[in-house]
């Protein structure tokens, strides 16, 4: 006995596949009920990788990002994996409007079918469901804020708020909102999807049953012209899904979801028509745009059935509803992307998201912290430095990228402390790089340009500025100096009346100008970012009160580890390098 | 014989049915009775040195304090930020969250004021709402100076209302 005896013995295999492919289909042969066969083929693909992507999958606020990016970038075939689902599933979802289109359009919504395409309507909503709730799941940017505002859309719902808190299992989109999230994606909607298919074949299959039975003769059956079509249809798709796959080399990744940050938030491509439709709708108005419509033209399809006069032959009512969507979605859909292109500062923001996620992908190359994502991003030292740099320093300071040299107010720190910076401070201390923009304008004389009115004013000779730059520059840099370096010996005998050097100066302590053992090197930066009144840097007078726009104390706002952070930071941009 | 038969199906059916309710009740119950938190109240989180601000020129500090998020408490979270504008020796503090839909908002293009970034809501520089569908004006938060640092009671409220109401 072969094996097919032996189970068509037992479980009537044979029998039963003869059957299905023996079936009779309603109407002869079509390429609508061909989207129904690669919708169905879409649900499989999905199935299995979804089911492979599950097992590198953690649906925690401080996993998900870290475990998404680790299939995506580290292990094998992990991008191909979630290139084919993002794919499929949008596929899916387009194939599925197509299909209630077809169908609404064709006639084939009418009695006794009318709950089989019922079935395809509402298949509509669980796909787009399950895109929405999988969009979410990387905890990335784009997914957290698209969804953050879908859930206040829901939030401002005329019923009261309590839709938003379901749906988030809280009061925010956090850790039980993924949870949600992802058993709603994982398990809920595809067995609600997997429910109207089946409830949708088996529509299908009693009419054409019946009908069959009533003409008796001359009725196709499945095979071979409707499964040819379907293979032919499946296989295109399965085709088109790999290109595409291949080709945007699978799904994209944003930095990881932050909470504070600020992000252009936009929804998926799919939902932009419902992105623009809210720009006619203001107020009160709003929910009903980006809630009412899409909902009106659900109900609209769902009760075609009931509504449609005509009983035989295409119907006009369908056709009329499926164009004029289509050529609502499509105009609405190219509207906001135009609207989108010509917007400098979203294109901005846009491009500063993408250098953000390419920084956090490369970073958690290394691994990424138990602590998540956000924590590995605020922990790096490098962009540590430069977000306390923007933040605290570039505000007067201009250094590199950071700082606007119109708003400066301080010097800026390119070069600082190093040799031509030295010779320019000591020829032209109020240049608009260095004090000529800050509260010590005029406060550091020329030393070869002499003051108005001065006609016995001697100049330093050109070799004695040189011999001071190289020494400072040397004190920058941390060299040792011989104890008769020249320009020691001039800072010392010439520079020492206005300022320190070792702590020692000719003046009484009441002057201003900054402590010269040291300048510019990592322990005298990270002094003056402590505390500028030291007298390591400067001295009590540098916080006077009545001096505007003097650099302000940072130890005690700032940890010492950050201080001293920034302090390496600054050493190395000045120099053009990065950190350590 | 029929009505007995009648009975029993009813019965069975009716025992079927309970029995499936009663395996779907209990999931049911624990996933719709969602976490319900109610207004924080007072919460003062520490910001950025009055120094450290210039006059008039609108600053976004993050707002750093334990959250609390299902099982997970987490020390020094960042929970979001707001907008600060420094006057003299007062600040004026803003939620950098769009009363409209919860974009956080940025300092207009042209630097006056703010905008929203999602919607093309804009706000002069005291929060006040100029055009564009933010139903109200920026949430403005409470400050104060404590030893030289900006402290501000951050809270939040809920999003697309006229009236704003803490949540």
């Amino acid at each position: 006995m072969s094996l097919g005896d032996y189970l068509e013995d037992r479980l009537g295999t044979r029998r039963r596949l003869r059957a299905a492919l023996a079936h009779p289909i309603a109407g002869g042969p079509s390429w609508a009920r061909s989207v129904g066969f690669t919708l169905l083929f879409l649900l499989v693909v999905l199935t299995l990788t979804g089911i492979a992507l599950t097992t590198s999958y953690a649906p925690t606020i401080e996993s998900a990002w870290a475990s998404v990016h680790y299939t995506t970038y580290v292990m094998s075939h992990g991008w191909l994996l979630r290139g084919l689902h993002r794919f499929a599933a949008e596929t899916m979802l387009v194939l599925a409007c197509a299909h209630v289109a077809m169908l609404a359009s064709g006639g084939a919504h009418r009695k006794p079918r009318e709950i089989g395409y019922v079935a395809a309507v509402l298949a509509i909503g669980a796909i787009a469901a399950a895109c929405i709730t999988g969009g979410v799941l990387p905890w990335d940017q784009r997914g957290y804020w698209a969804r953050r505002v879908e859930i206040s859309i829901a939030e401002t719902n005329p019923l009261g708020s309590d839709l938003a808190r379901w749906i988030q299992g809280g009061d925010d989109l956090g850790q039980l909102a993924l949870g949600r999230m992802f058993a709603a994606h994982a398990i809920v909607l595809p067995l609600v999807i997997a429910a109207l298919f089946r409830l949708r074949r088996r529509s299908e299959w009693t009419f054409a049953e019946k009908i069959s039975g009533r003409h008796n003769s001359g009725f196709e059956s499945y095979v071979p012209r409707q499964a040819a079509r379907d293979l032919a249809l499946a296989a295109s798709t399965a085709i088109l899904i790999g290109y595409a796959t291949n080709k945007f080399h699978g799904a994209p990744l944003a930095a990881p979801a932050d909470p504070s940050s600020d992000f252009p938030a936009r929804p998926e491509w799919y939902l932009m028509w419902l992105f623009e439709v809210r720009h006619f709708a203001s107020g009160r108005m709003e929910f009903w745009a980006t809630l009412g419509v899409p909902a009106a033209l659900f109900v609209f399809f769902a009760v075609l059935p009931w509504i449609d006069r005509r009983r035989h032959g295409a119907s006009i009512l369908g056709s009329i509803g499926a164009l004029a969507s289509l050529v609502a979605i499509v105009a609405l859909t190219h509207a906001a992307a135009e609207r989108d292109a010509r917007d400098v500062k979203y294109q901005k923001a846009l491009a500063e998201s993408r250098a953000r996620a390419k920084v956090a992908i490369d970073l958690a190359m290394k691994g990424v912290p138990p602590q998540g994502p956000l924590a590995m991003l605020r922990d790096d030292p490098e962009l540590r430095a430069e977000t306390l740099f923007a933040d605290r320093c570039a505000t007067c300071h201009v250094l590199g990228s950071f700082g606007d040299a119109k708003k400066a107010t301080a010097p800026k720190l390119d070069g600082w402390s190093q040799k031509p910076w030295l010779l320019a401070m000591l020829h032209d201390p109020d240049g608009d790089d260095r004090f000529g923009r800050t509260a010590y304008r005029g406060e550091m004389p020329s030393m070869d340009v002499a003051p108005k009115g001065k006609e016995d004013f001697v100049a330093m000779p050109q070799e004695d500025a040189l011999a001071v730059a190289q020494f400072l520059a040397a004190q920058a840099d941390g060299a040792a100096t011989d104890a008769d370096d020249a320009g020691k010996k001039i800072v010392k005998d010439r520079c020492t009346s206005c300022h320190l050097f070792e702590g020692e100066g000719d003046d009484d302590g009441s002057g201003i100008a900054p402590e010269l053992s040291g300048y510019g090197s990592v322990a005298w930066i990270r002094a003056q970012i402590d505390d500028p009144s030291s007298k390591a840097t400067y001295r009590e007078n540098a916080l006077d009160p009545k001096r505007k726009r003097h650099m302000p104390k940072f130890g005690g706002d700032l940890s010492a580890n950050d201080v001293d952070l920034l302090a390496r930071f600054v050493y190395a941009k000045v120099r053009g390098s990065g950190l350590d | 014989m029929t009505t007995r038969r009648r009975v029993l199906e009813v019965v069975l059916v009716s025992g079927a049915a309970a029995l499936c309710t009663a395996a779907l009740a209990p999931p049911v119950v624990f996933v719709v009775a969602s976490a319900r938190r109610g207004p924080r109240g007072e919460r003062w989180v520490r910001t950025i040195a009055l120094d450290h601000l210039r006059d008039g020129e609108p600053a976004r500090v993050k707002i750093v304090a334990d959250e609390r998020d299902a099982w997970k408490l987490e020390k020094n979270a960042e929970l979001g930020s707001a907008w600060l504008v420094r006057a003299g020796d007062t600040v004026r503090a803003y939620s950098v969250v769009c009363p409209h839909l919860g974009c956080s908002i940025d300092v207009a293009a042209n630097g006056k004021g703010f905008e929203c970034p999602c919607h093309e809501s804009s706000f002069d520089e005291s929060g006040k709402r100029e055009s564009g569908p933010s139903p109200r004006d920026m949430d403005a938060l409470a400050t104060r100076v404590e030893g030289g640092v900006v402290e501000i009671d951050f809270r939040r409220f809920k999003l697309g209302t006229a009236e704003r109401s803490e949540i």
